[in-house]
C-alpha cells in the first residue's frame, strides 16, 4: 500500500495534466482573415435580402393625431405629411396617393356620459390587408421604464386580493397608494394611473369593398398575452373600500359601485399597459381582427381623445399593420445584415489589396523586437533604475 | 595617546582590547547586578592601567607581558610586510578613554574604512568587522567600540570622485496611501510580540555561571529575564488570529470595496439590482482566505511545537533532599506561559504538577540517582582543588589572550587532567542531574550536554568535550550552507576546567558576551571565572550555533548564550515575513482603482444628468405625480448598477485559476525528478504569475547548483595532463576481482591520455625519469592531507574521514591509482601500493613517519607535512594554490617567467574573445534584411529555413560563445549544446572546445615519446603544466600545485627547534608558526598538480545560458570561499571565455585571480596605485560601467564577498554606485555571504530597482531568509533536507528545471493571468456600458436593462467558464518553443501583455462593442418591435448577446491553443443560458419590473426579429474585434504573434522541439510527426 502511495508521486502522464491537449492553431492573419470576411459578406447579403422582403410584405399605416386636437378642424382636412407614414406594398392602386384626413368632433360617449372630443380620421387601404390586422397606438418619450413608475404597482391587488390601505403602503404603489381619507386607490400606483385613455373605434368603410358592411370590426380582446390571464383577477373589494385612481376619475365620477366596479380580468388594455414598455418610445396593441380581410378602400377611424401627451413633449400615433414572421415592419433588421455584409466586402478588398501590395511574413524572426534593437538584453540602467 | 592612533582597531590583539573594554564596563557597573560574592571580589578600583594601586602589580606584569607580545606581533608583521598596524598598543588605552561612537552613516563608513585601510593587508578579514546591518539595527553599538572619526586622517578624505549619473537612484515609484486596517493591524501585531532584541545593552550580556542557580537570569536590556528558547516562527497566536485576520482581509482594497457595495446595496429602496448579491459571495470568499490562513497558520505552529518539543539534557540542582524534590520537581515549567520567557525556579515552584510530568520527572532521577553513587568518590574535594591549582598555574602562565590551538602544544598540563576526563563524564554529584528538558525550556545560563549527531538548541559556548585535545567537529550546513564539517578547537582552559560534570558544578564566575546579533563569522565574549584570575577570552571558534549539528564527538558540555528568537539562526531569519504578493497586482490594483473612478464618475455623471433630464423632462411627467428621487438614493443606486465592473469573481476566480495552475505544475513529468520521486511543488499559489517575471535570480551554490560532489577530474604530471575517469568507467581497483583477470581492455584508443595510461607507461618503463615523477605525485596525493582511514569489512575498500569533500577526493583517487592510504596515526600513515591495471601484483605496504603538519589554513592556502620516507630521508610534501607555490618553487624565476607567457597568451585569447563577442552583438543589429526576389515558393521556403536556422544558431551563440556553424543543413540532428552537457562529466569541455582538446589528446598520443624529454625541461614542463592548469581553472576546475623537497637532517633539525619554539609560544602562536612554516617550505620542487571538479548539476551550463539569454541577471550568492565560487562560476557558464571579471576591493591583481588583470586591461585598471580599498572599487566600478557604456566589454561579471559587501553597505554614496552599476553586470558573484547578508542583497535590488522581481534559490537552511525576502522563492528539495523547500513559495528538485518553471510555467502563468484579468476587466466595461447607454432611455432614473436574477448570475454561471479557461488553458506558445528561445521571456519582464496600454486598448474594444451592440439592438429590435418592446425582451437580447459574445471572444479570439475546451465552454455557457432563460420563463413570477415569466417560451423566444437582431450583432461585433486585432497584427505584430506564426511551420517546430529536447521529455507520437515533416520537406 505505502508502495503504491510512492510511486503515485510520479504525475501520471495525461494529456490535460501535461498541457497536451490535442491542439490546432488557427491565427489571425490575413490569409485566415480574408476569406472568413468574404464567406461573411456572402452570408449577410441574402440574409439581409430575406429580411427586406419579408419586411416590405407587411402592409402599415402610421398615422400621428398628436395635433389633431390643436390643427384638424370640424371639418376633413389633409392631414399635414409628416404625421403619416404609409407603407403599403401596391401604392400603385386607386388608393395609392390618397392623403389621410382628419376632422375633430364631439361624440357622445355613453360610458362616461358626456361628450368626448373626438379624432376622425379618413385613410385609404390601397391593397387588401390579410388578416391579422392589428392597431397599435404608439407614444414617444413616455418613460415607462422610469425607476419609480416602472414598479409602481401591486401585484397582490392586481391578482384580485383585497389588500388594506396597510398592505398597500407596504406595498409598491407609491406615490399612488390610498386617497387623503385612506382608502387604497384600486388599482394602486402610477401605471394603472396613467393608462391609455384615448379610444378607438372600429373601421367604417367609406368606399371600396365587395360586401355590404360598412364596418370593420377591431376587437379590443385577445390583445393581452395569454400569461397576463394569471395577473389579474377580479378583485375581492368591496366597492366602498376602494377609490378609482385620480386619472380613472372621469371614468368613474362617483368612485365604484357594485355596477361599475371594473374587472381587471377582462380589462385587457389595462393588462397590456401594465405590460410596462422598456423604451420611452412604445407600442402597444389597441385592437385586432384575426379573422376578416380589410379590402381596399377608404375608412374612417375614431379615436376618443383623453390622454394628454402634449404636457410631456410626447406624441401619440395610431398604427395600423399587418404582420410578417418577423412581426411588424421592420426594414432595419435586413438592411442592416446588408450594410454589414457590404463592409465585409471592403474591409477584405481593403486587406487584400494591403497584403497584395505589403506583404509581410509574420513568421519571420526579424521583425522580433530584440533583434532590432541592441542586442544585449539585460536590463539597463536608462529603464530599470 | 594619539589620536592618530585611535583609528587604528587592531585584530591581531582584538582579544585584548575586549578584556580591556570589558572590565571598565565592569567597573562602570560593577554595583549592578552581580551577585553579591561577585562583588566582594571585584570590589576595588579596577581601572588597570592608569592606577598604581598595588595591587593591581599582577596585573601590570600582565600589560607589560601583552604589550611585549604585541611587539613580537609587530615584529612578524613587519617581516610580512605589514606596517600599518604599527600602534596597536597603544590603541589598545586609547580605546577605553573615548565615548562611545554615534553611530550614523559617515561614522560608520569613516571608522570601517579606517580600519579597512589598517588591516587591508589582511585578506582574511572574517573577524574584524563588526556587521553593521540595515536600519533595523542602527540601535546597535557597535561591538568593538570603534573610534570616532578623526580629520587628520587623510588618505580617506581623497576618495575617487563618482561621476553624479552614477549616484542617481531612481526613488522607487511608491503610491504611499494612509491604510488604516494596515496600521491598526500592525499596532495589533507589535502589541502582540513585541521585539527586543536589537536593543542595545550599554554593557554586555552578562551571563552568571552559577550550576546551582536555578533562577532566571535578568537581562539587563530590558530588566526582565532573557527571552525563552521556544520559537513561535508562525504569525499568529489563538486569540489574535481572528482580529488580525479580519483586519488584513479588509485591508486589502477590494475587500474594503465590496463591503461598502454590499452595505449601500443593503440600505433598503436604493438598490436596483438586489439586496445580497455581493454580501454573500463576499463573506464566503473572505471565509475561505480565512480559513486558508488558518490552516497555514496551525500547520506552522505545530511544526514549532515539534522543535520546541525536542530534547535536551540540562544539568540542574536539586537544592532539598532527593525524595521531597521529586514531588515537586516540574521539568516542563514554560507549558503554561510559552511566550512569558519567566522561568520559574525549578524547586520554588509550588504549582501543582501534571502526572505524567511527575512520571517524566521521576525516572529521570532515577537515572540521576543511578549515576549518581560512585562519582562522589572520583570528585572527592581534595582532588578538584588540586586540579584548579593545576589550572591555575596554566593560566598564569598562558597569560593574557590564550589561542585556541595552545591545547595542542601544552601536552604535560594536559596529561594531568586527562584522567578525569576519562572518568566516567556524566558521573555527576547527586544533587545535580541532566535533566530531559524541551528545547522550549533552556535558559541562559545553563549548561547542557549534547552528544554525537545532535542538534544543538540554542547558540552555545562549548566548555568540554570528549576528545582529549578538545577538537570537535560540528556541522553547520542550516547556518551557512557548507556541508563539510567544521573542527573547532575548544578554548583549553576551558577544556580543563570543565572536563567533568563535577568540575563545571563548581564552576563559579561569569560569561560576558556581546549582544545578540546576525553575524556568523563574529563573535566576542569573555569567561570570568572566580578562581581563575584571569578572563578567557571566546571568539567565534568557541560559540555553538542554534541549528548546528555536533559531528564525531562523543559528548560536549557547553552553556547557553542566546536563547530562542537572540540566536544566531533566528536573527538571521527574515523575522517580519512580508506576505507575498504578486507583482503583478500593483497594476491590476491600479486598474481596480481607475475602475472604481471609473464607476464614481460614471454614476456621478449618471445622477447629473438625471437632474439635467428632471428640469427639463420629468417635471413634464404628470404620470409621475411629482415623483422625483433624491440625489443619494440615485448616485448610490448607480453605484450599485455599476460596480460589478470590479467584479468579486475577479478575485474568486483568480484563486481557482491559481488553483488549477499549482495543479499543473506538480504534474508537470518535465518538473517530476524519478531517482528522488519528487515533483514540483506549489506552496504559495499567490505568485504564480512573478515566475514569468523573473528579472534577478540568486541562486545558492552548494546543493543548487552543484550536488555538492567532489570528482577528480585531471593529473598533470610532468607537464602533462591525464584525465581520471574515475573509479566506475575502466575499472582500476578492483578490489574483489579474482588474480589473474588481466584486465586486457586498457589497450582501447579511448583511453589514450587518461591516467589509465599513465599507470600502463610507468609499470612498463618503472625507471625512467618520467615514471619516478609519477610515484612521487602518487605518494604526495596520499600522504599530504588530513583523512583517516577506515576499511570497510564488506567491499574491502577504504573509507576516508575527512572536512572538506575535496581531500577525499584526491585520497580517493591516490586509493583507485594504486596508493591506498590504509593506516594513519598520529605520527605515521601506511600506505599499500599496488598497480592497480593488473590484480596479479603484489601490494606492498610501506609506513611514512609523520613528523611534522602544517595545516591547511585559508590565509595559507597550502599544507605541508614532513615525513621521514621508509628509507630514512625526511621529505616535505606542500600542496596548495598556484598563486601561493609558484613563488615557493626553487626554480621560482622561471616558473614565473613561463606563467607571464602563458598568461599573456591567454590574455591575448581573451582579448580576441571579447573582440569577437562584441562584434557579433553589434554585427547583428546591422544585418541586412534578406528578402530580395523569390523565384519560387520552393526557394523562399528553402530560404526561409536557411534563415531560421542560421538565426537560431547565432542567438545561442551570442550567448554562448562561437561554436561550429557547419550544422545549418536540416537533416542533421541538432543536441542542445553538447559541449555543456558531458563535458564536465566527462572530460574536456568542448566549449573551450578543440583548442584544447586537440592539444591534448596530440600531447598525449606523443606522450611516450616525450615523455623523457620533457622532464628534463624544466622550463617546457612548467610551461605545459602552467597552461594545462590554466585552461583547468576556465573550466572551473579546483586545481591544486604538488610539491616536495628532500630535507637534509640538519635542515629539518634546525627548522624543528624553531618550530617547536613558535608551537610552544604562548601568544600569537599562530603567526609564529606560520612564519616558521615560511622558512622550510621554500625551494620547492613541482611534483604535479590536479584538477577536481565540483560537479555541478545536470543541465545547469544550460540552464544558466538560458537564464541569461532570457535576460535575467544571474547572481551567484554563496558563503563559499572566493577562489571557489569563481570556479563554479567558470564551470556553470556565468563566467563565459569572453567575460570580464571584476573583483572589487581586491588591490592586488595576483591576490584575487588572473581574472582581475585581465578585466584590468580591458577596464584600464592596470594602474593599482590606489591603497584605499574605497577607492580601488569606486575606479573598479566607475570603469566598468564606463566600459560597458563604450560597448568594451561582452559580458561582465562583478565578484563581490561579503566583508565588502558591509562595507558598500556602509557607504552611501558607494552602495548608490554599487547598484549603478550591479544593475548592468551580466552577472554577480558573490562570495562569502552570511544568511543575512545574502537576504540583504535579495532584498535591496528588490527595493532599490524599479520593476524587479527578483527569485531566490537555494536548497538549505541558511537561503530560508532569502527565499523569504525574495519576491519568488524556490527551494531545491536535494540533499540538505527540506528545511529551504519548507519555507519557499515553490520547490523542484533540479536546478535545471528552472527552465521549464519559469519559461513555460512562469510565462504562461503570467500571460495566462493577464489575459484573464484583461479578459474579466473587459467583460465588465462592455457589459456594463450597456447599462449606462440604456440609462439615457430610462431618464437616467437607475432603472437596470437586466433582469435580476440574470444579472447576479451573469459573473458566475455565464461568463466565468471563460475567462476561468483562459487562465487555465492558454499558451500562447508552446513549452518547445519558449525553452529553445529563451529571449521570449522578455514578455513577462517587461510586462507586455498586461500594461496600461494593453489594458486600455482592450477596453477600447470592449467600448465600441458596446456601443455597437446597443444601439444595434436599439435600433433593429427595440425601436421596432411591436409585442415584445418590454425591457424584458430588450434585456434579454443584450444579455445574450453579451454571454455569446463575451465567449466567443474570449475563447476563440483571445484562448491561444484552439482546442477541445473553448467548444465545451461556449456550448456549455450558451447552453446553460438558455436553460436558464427557460426556466425563469417557466418558473419564475416574482419580478414586478421585469415579468419573465412566459416571455421567453411565449414571446420574444418566438419572435424571429429577436433570433435575426441576436445573430446579427454578434457577428458585426465579433468582426470588429476580429478587424481590430488583425490590423494590430499586420501593423505592430509582437514577439508572440511572430512566433506564434513560425510554430505554424512543421520545421521551425521540429527544430525548436529538438532544441528544447534537454528540459522536455519527448513524445513519441510527436517525433514520428516530425520525421515524416522532415521527409516531407526533403521531396519538396
Amino acid at each position: 500500500m505505502a508502495k503504491e502511495a510512492q510511486k503515485s508521486r510520479k504525475p501520471p502522464n495525461t494529456s490535460f495534466r501535461q498541457q497536451r491537449l490535442k491542439s490546432w492553431q488557427p491565427i489571425l492573419t490575413p490569409r485566415t482573415v480574408l476569406p472568413l470576411l468574404f464567406v461573411l459578406g456572402i452570408i449577410f447579403a441574402p440574409i439581409g435580402g430575406g429580411l427586406l422582403y419579408a419586411s416590405s410584405q407587411v402592409q402599415e399605416l402610421v398615422i400621428d393625431y398628436t395635433d389633431c386636437s390643436s390643427v384638424a378642424t370640424s371639418t376633413y382636412s389633409e392631414i399635414p405629411n409628416s404625421y403619416v407614414k404609409s407603407r403599403f406594398s401596391n401604392m400603385q392602386s386607386i388608393y395609392g396617393n390618397y392623403v389621410p384626413h382628419w376632422k375633430l368632433i364631439s361624440v357622445y360617449d355613453s360610458s362616461l356620459s358626456t361628450d368626448v372630443t373626438t379624432c376622425q380620421i379618413k385613410f385609404a387601404v390601397p391593397v387588401n390587408l390579410n388578416p391579422p390586422l392589428f392597431m397599435y397606438y404608439r407614444l414617444t418619450n413616455f418613460y415607462q421604464n422610469h425607476r419609480r413608475y416602472v414598479k409602481s404597482l401591486d401585484e397582490e391587488q392586481l391578482r384580485g386580493e383585497a389588500r388594506t390601505a396597510e398592505d398597500i403602503k407596504g406595498g409598491g404603489c407609491s406615490p399612488l397608494e390610498t386617497n387623503e381619507d385612506g382608502k387604497p386607490y384600486y388599482p394602486c400606483g402610477l401605471i394603472a394611473n396613467s393608462l391609455f385613455n384615448d379610444s378607438f373605434s372600429s373601421l367604417e368603410r367609406l368606399e371600396g369593398g365587395n360586401d355590404s358592411l360598412n364596418e370593420f370590426a377591431m376587437y379590443d380582446t385577445n390583445i393581452a398575452w395569454p400569461s397576463d390571464k394569471h395577473r389579474f383577477k377580479r378583485t375581492q373589494y368591496q366597492p366602498d373600500e376602494v377609490v378609482p385612481p385620480p386619472n380613472w376619475v372621469a371614468r368613474y365620477p362617483n368612485g365604484y359601485t357594485v355596477e361599475n366596479m371594473p374587472d381587471l380580468s377582462s380589462m385587457e388594455n389595462l393588462q397590456v399597459w401594465m405590460r410596462t414598455a422598456g423604451l420611452p418610445t412604445f407600442n402597444k396593441l389597441a385592437r385586432r381582427n384575426d379573422v376578416d380581410v380589410l379590402e381596399a378602400g377608404l375608412y374612417s377611424v375614431k379615436i376618443g381623445l383623453h390622454f394628454p401627451v402634449k404636457a410631456y413633449d410626447g406624441t401619440k400615433s395610431l398604427v395600423l399593420t399587418t404582420r410578417s414572421v418577423l412581426g411588424g415592419k421592420n426594414p432595419f433588421l435586413g438592411l442592416a445584415y446588408i450594410i454589414v455584409s457590404i463592409i465585409c466586402v471592403i474591409l477584405g478588398s481593403l486587406f487584400t489589396i494591403r497584403h497584395l501590395f505589403q506583404p509581410r511574413k509574420l513568421a519571420d524572426h526579424r521583425y522580433l523586437t530584440w533583434d532590432t534593437e541592441t542586442n544585449n538584453l539585460a536590463p539597463r540602467t536608462e529603464e530599470r533604475v | 595617546m594619539g589620536v592618530d592612533d585611535t583609528s587604528i582597531q587592531p585584530r591581531l590583539s582584538s582579544e585584548t582590547t575586549h578584556s580591556l573594554s570589558i572590565q571598565e564596563q565592569q567597573t562602570s557597573n560593577h554595583g549592578g547586578i552581580m551577585s553579591k560574592k561577585h562583588k566582594k571580589n571585584r570590589n576595588r578600583p579596577r581601572v588597570r592601567f592608569f592606577t598604581s594601586d598595588n595591587e593591581n602589580k599582577e596585573e601590570e606584569e600582565h600589560h607589560v607581558s601583552e604589550s611585549d607580545d604585541a611587539q613580537s606581533v609587530r615584529t612578524i608583521n613587519e617581516q610580512l610586510g605589514l606596517d600599518d598596524i604599527r600602534a596597536i598598543d597603544n590603541a589598545d588605552f586609547s580605546v577605553l578613554n573615548e565615548p562611545p561612537p554615534a553611530h550614523d552613516a559617515s561614522d560608520t563608513y569613516e571608522s570601517a574604512s579606517s580600519m579597512r585601510k589598517a588591516l587591508s593587508a589582511d585578506a582574511e578579514q572574517d573577524n574584524n568587522v563588526h556587521v553593521s546591518f540595515q536600519d533595523g539595527f542602527a540601535m546597535e553599538i557597535p561591538l568593538q567600540n570603534l573610534p570616532p572619526p578623526v580629520e587628520e586622517n587623510a588618505p580617506q578624505t581623497q576618495r575617487l570622485f563618482i561621476p553624479p549619473e552614477l549616484l542617481r537612484i531612481k526613488k522607487k515609484r511608491r503610491l504611499h496611501f494612509f491604510n488604516p486596517m494596515q496600521w491598526l493591524g500592525d499596532k495589533i501585531a507589535a502589541f502582540s510580540n513585541k521585539d527586543h532584541r536589537y536593543l542595545s545593552s550599554g554593557n554586555r550580556r552578562r551571563i552568571i555561571i552559577n550550576p546551582e542557580s536555578c533562577e532566571s537570569q535578568i537581562d539587563s536590556r530590558n530588566g526582565k529575564p532573557f527571552i525563552g528558547n521556544e520559537i513561535i516562527t508562525s504569525r499568529y497566536t489563538k486569540y489574535n488570529f481572528l482580529p488580525l485576520q479580519i483586519i488584513a482581509q479588509f485591508s486589502k482594497v477590494a475587500n474594503c470595496y465590496f463591503l461598502l457595495i454590499s452595505i449601500l446595496q443593503m440600505i433598503p429602496g436604493w438598490s436596483t439590482t438586489g439586496t445580497y448579491t455581493t454580501i454573500i459571495p463576499l463573506l464566503l470568499f473572505i471565509t475561505i482566505s480565512i480559513c486558508r490562513e488558518g490552516y497555514d497558520s496551525c500547520r506552522r505552529s505545530s511544526l514549532d511545537r515539534v522543535e520546541n518539543a525536542n530534547q535536551v539534557k540540562v544539568l540542574r540542582h536539586v537544592r532539598n533532599e532527593f525524595p521531597v524534590a521529586k514531588k515537586t520537581l516540574r521539568t516542563r515549567f514554560h507549558r503554561r506561559h510559552p511566550s512569558s520567557g519567566m522561568t520559574k525556579c525549578t524547586m520554588d515552584s509550588k504549582e501543582s504538577v501534571e502526572t505524567k510530568e511527575v512520571k517524566d520527572t521521576t525516572k529521570e532521577f532515577k537515572e540521576a540517582a543511578f549515576t549518581a553513587t560512585e562519582p562522589l568518590e572520583a570528585s572527592a574535594p581534595p582532588a578538584s582543588t588540586s586540579l584548579n591549582t593545576v589550572v591555575e598555574e596554566t593560566s598564569t602562565a598562558t597569560v593574557g589572550p590564550a589561542p585556541s590551538i595552545e591545547a595542542t602544544i601544552a601536552p604535560s598540563d594536559t596529561d594531568s587532567v586527562r584522567p578525569t576526563v576519562n572518568a566516567d563524564p556524566s558521573a555527576i554529584p547527586s544533587t545535580f542531574f541532566w535533566s530531559e528538558c524541551d528545547w522550549k525550556d533552556v535558559r541562559v545560563g545553563d549548561i547542557i550536554r549534547l552528544t554525537s549527531d545532535e542538534a544543538v538548541p540554542a547558540d552555545v559556548i562549548a566548555l568540554s568535550c570528549s576528545s582529549p585535545i578538545g577538537a570537535m567537529y560540528v556541522e553547520t550546513a542550516a547556518l551557512d550552507g557548507e556541508t563539510s564539517l567544521k573542527t573547532k578547537l575548544i578554548n583549553s582552559t576551558l577544556q580543563k576546567r570543565c572536563c567533568t560534570v563535577d568540575k563545571i558544578t563548581k564552576l563559579r564566575g561569569e560569561c560576558i558576551s556581546e549582544d545578540p546579533n546576525g553575524d556568523l563569522y563574529n563573535f566576542t565574549g569573555v569567561f570570568n571565572l572566580e578562581d581563575c584570575k584571569h578572563e578567557i577570552p571566546l571568539s567565534n571558534n568557541d560559540i555553538i550555533y542554534r541549528g548546528s549539528i555536533i559531528r564525531n564527538t562523543k559528548e560536549l558540555f557547553a552553556l547557553v548564550v542566546f536563547t530562542g528568537e537572540e540566536t544566531k539562526i533566528r536573527m538571521n531569519a527574515v523575522q517580519k515575513v512580508h506576505v507575498k504578493t504578486p507583482v503583478m497586482q500593483k497594476i491590476t490594483n491600479g486598474i481596480v482603482s481607475f475602475i472604481f473612478v471609473f464607476v464614481l464618475s460614471m454614476a456621478i455623471f449618471c445622477t447629473a444628468a438625471y437632474f439635467v433630464w428632471q428640469n427639463n423632462n420629468e417635471d413634464k411627467l404628470w404620470y409621475m405625480f411629482g415623483n422625483h428621487l433624491s440625489v443619494m438614493p440615485v448616485l448610490i443606486s448607480f453605484i450599485i448598477l455599476f460596480n460589478t465592473m470590479v467584479p468579486i469573481s475577479l478575485y474568486v476566480s483568480m484563486e481557482v485559476i491559481r488553483a488549477f495552475q499549482s495543479f499543473l505544475i506538480q504534474n508537470d513529468l518535465d518538473m517530476y525528478y524519478e531517482p528522488t520521486a519528487t515533483h514540483a511543488v506549489v506552496r504559495t499559489s499567490t505568485i504564480l504569475e512573478d515566475l514569468g517575471q523573473v528579472t534577478h535570480i540568486f541562486s545558492d551554490k552548494t546543493g543548487t547548483l552543484t550536488d555538492n560532489i567532489m570528482l577528480f577530474r585531471h593529473l598533470i604530471v610532468a607537464g602533462q595532463s591525464w584525465q581520471h575517469l574515475g573509479p566506475e568507467k575502466p575499472k582500476l581497483y578492483v578490489p574483489g576481482a579474482k588474480p589473474g583477470d588481466k584486465l586486457e581492455e586498457y589497450n582501447d584508443p579511448e583511453l589514450e591520455g587518461t591516467t589509465v595510461q599513465m599507470l600502463r607507461c610507468m609499470h612498463e618503463n618503472p625507471y625512467t625519469n618520467f615514471s619516478k615523477m609519477v610515484r612521487m605525485f602518487l605518494l604526495n596525493l596520499a600522504l599530504c592531507h588530513t583523512c583517516f582511514p577506515t576499511l570497510d569489512e564488506e567491499t574491502d575498500s577504504y573509507k576516508y574521514q575527512t572536512t572538506s569533500p575535496d581531500e577525499l577526493a584526491l585520497v580517493h583517487t591516490a586509493q583507485q591509482l594504486g596508493y591506498v592510504v590504509t593506516e594513519r596515526d598520529v605520527d605515521s600513515v601506511s600506505i599499500r601500493q599496488h598497480y592497480p591495471l593488473d590484480s596479479y601484483s603484489k601490494p606492498t605496504t610501506k609506513s611514512y613517519r609523520i613528523l611534522n603538519v602544517i595545516e591547511f589554513n585559508s590565509k595559507r592556502k597550502r599544507m605541508s607535512v614532513i615525513v621521514r620516507m621508509p628509507n630514512g630521508r625526511i621529505c616535505l610534501f606542500c600542496k596548495g594554490a598556484d598563486s601561493v607555490i609558484i613563488p615557493r618553487l626553487r626554480l621560482n624565476k622561471l616558473a614565473h617567467k613561463k606563467l607571464n607567457t602563458v598568461n599573456q597568451q591567454k590574455n591575448l585569447k581573451k582579448s580576441v574573445e571579447i573582440d569577437r563577442a562584441i562584434a557579433r552583438h553589434s554585427q547583428s543589429t546591422a544585418r541586412p534584411s534578406l528578402t530580395a526576389s523569390r523565384p519560387s515558393m520552393n526557394r523562399h521556403r528553402r530560404d526561409y529555413i536557411q534563415n531560421m536556422n542560421s538565426w537560431l544558431d547565432e542567438r545561442r551563440a551570442n550567448i554562448l560563445g562561437p561554436r561550429p556553424r557547419s550544422s545549418t543543413s536540416v537533416l542533421q540532428p541538432r543536441r542542445v549544446a553538447p559541449m555543456a552537457r558531458h563535458s564536465l562529466a566527462y572530460g574536456e569541455n568542448v566549449q573551450s572546445f578543440s583548442g584544447h582538446q586537440h592539444q591534448h589528446r596530440r600531447n598525449n598520443s606523443f606522450a611516450r615519446n616525450f615523455n623523457e624529454a620533457i622532464t628534463k625541461d624544466d622550463a617546457a614542463m612548467f610551461e605545459s603544466t602552467f597552461s594545462n592548469l590554466n585552461s583547468f581553472a576556465s573550466e572551473g576546475l579546483r586545481t591544486l600545485l604538488y610539491t616536495h623537497r628532500y630535507l637534509t637532517e640538519e635542515e629539518y633539525s634546525e627548522w624543528k627547534s624553531l618550530n617547536d619554539e613558535a608551537a610552544s609560544s604562548l601568544t600569537n602562536r599562530q603567526e609564529l608558526v606560520e612564519a616558521a612554516a615560511e622558512l622550510i617550505e621554500t625551494k620547492l620542487e613541482l611534483t604535479g598538480a590536479t584538477a577536481i571538479e565540483d560537479k555541478l548539476q545536470d543541465g545547469v551550463p544550460e540552464t544558466i545560458n538560458a537564464i541569461q539569454r532570457a535576460g535575467i541577471s544571474f547572481w551567484m550568492l554563496t558563503g563559499d570561499k572566493r577562489e571557489t565560487a569563481i570556479n563554479i562560476g567558470h564551470s556553470c557558464g556565468i563566467i563565459k571565455e569572453f567575460s570580464t571579471v571584476v573583483i572589487l576591493g581586491v588591490r592586488d591583481p595576483s591576490e584575487g585571480s588572473d581574472e582581475s588583470v585581465k578585466g584590468g586591461k580591458r577596464l584600464s585598471m592596470d594602474h593599482h596605485n590606489f591603497t584605499d580599498p574605497f577607492s580601488i572599487m569606486i575606479d573598479q566600478l566607475v570603469s566598468s560601467h564606463e566600459a560597458i557604456r563604450l560597448k568594451k566589454l561582452a559580458h561582465l561579471v562583478l565578484v563581490v564577498d561579503g566583508s565588502t559587501l558591509e562595507d558598500i553597505e556602509a557607504d552611501e554614496d558607494l552602495s548608490r554606485l554599487f547598484l549603478n552599476v550591479v544593475v548592468e553586470a551580466n552577472a554577480v558573484i558573490c562570495c562569502r555571504a552570511s544568511p543575512m547578508q545574502k537576504a540583504q542583497m535579495v532584498g535591496k535590488i528588490r527595493e532599490s530597482i524599479d520593476k524587479s522581481v527578483t527569485l531566490a534559490i537555494g536548497d538549505g537552511a541558511n537561503d530560508i531568509a532569502m527565499i523569504q525576502e525574495a519576491h519568488v522563492g524556490i527551494g531545491i528539495a536535494g540533499r540538505e533536507g527540506l528545511q529551504a523547500a519548507r519555507s519557499s513559495d515553490f520547490s523542484i528538485a533540479r536546478f535545471k528545471f528552472m527552465v521549464k518553471l519559469l519559461f513555460c510555467h512562469g510565462r504562461w502563468n503570467y500571460v495566462r493571468l493577464s489575459k484573464y484579468i484583461l479578459g474579466t476587466f473587459y467583460k465588465e466595461l462592455y457589459f456594463f456600458l450597456q447599462q449606462a447607454i440604456f440609462q439615457r432611455f430610462a431618464g437616467y432614473t437607475g432603472t437596470s436593462l437586466y433582469e435580476n436574477w440574470s444579472l447576479t448570475c451573469f459573473n458566475t454561471l455565464f461568463s466565468s467558464l471563460c475567462v476561468i479557461c483562459i487562465g487555465i488553458f492558454d499558451k500562447d506558445l508552446s513549452a518547445a518553443t519558449l525553452i529553445s528561445v529563451p529571449e521570449l521571456y522578455q514578455t513577462g519582464i517587461t510586462n507586455e501583455a498586461f500594461n496600461w496600454p494593453v489594458y486600455l486598448g482592450s477596453m477600447a474594444v470592449g467600448f465600441s462593442q458596446g456601443f455597437l451592440v446597443f444601439y444595434c439592438a436599439y435600433a433593429v429590435f427595440g425601436l421596432r418591435d411591436l409585442n415584445d418592446g418590454t425591457l424584458f425582451a430588450i434585456g434579454q437580447l443584450l444579455f445574450t448577446i453579451s454571454v455569446i459574445l463575451i465567449n466567443v471572444k474570449l475563447m476563440f479570439l483571445e484562448l491561444r491553443p484552439m482546442t477541445i475546451v473553448p467548444f465545451i465552454v461556449v456550448g456549455l455557457t450558451v447552453f446553460v443560458w438558455f436553460l436558464f432563460n427557460i426556466f425563469i420563463s417557466q418558473e419564475y413570477s416574482g419580478s414586478v419590473v421585469y415579468l419573465a415569466k412566459s416571455q421567453f417560451i411565449h414571446h420574444f423566444g418566438r419572435n424571429a426579429a429577436w433570433w435575426f437582431s441576436l445573430f446579427f450583432i454578434v457577428i458585426t461585433a465579433l468582426l470588429v474585434d476580429v478587424s481590430a486585432q488583425l490590423m494590430r497584427r499586420s501593423v505592430k505584430p509582437t514577439d508572440t504573434d511572430i512566433f506564434a506564426n513560425m510554430e505554424n511551420d512543421a520545421f521551425v517546430r521540429s527544430r525548436f522541439e529538438q532544441e528544447s529536447s534537454e528540459f522536455l521529455r519527448s513524445e513519441t507520437a510527436d517525433e514520428e510527426k516530425q520525421v515524416e515533416d522532415f521527409l516531407a520537406f526533403r521531396e519538396v
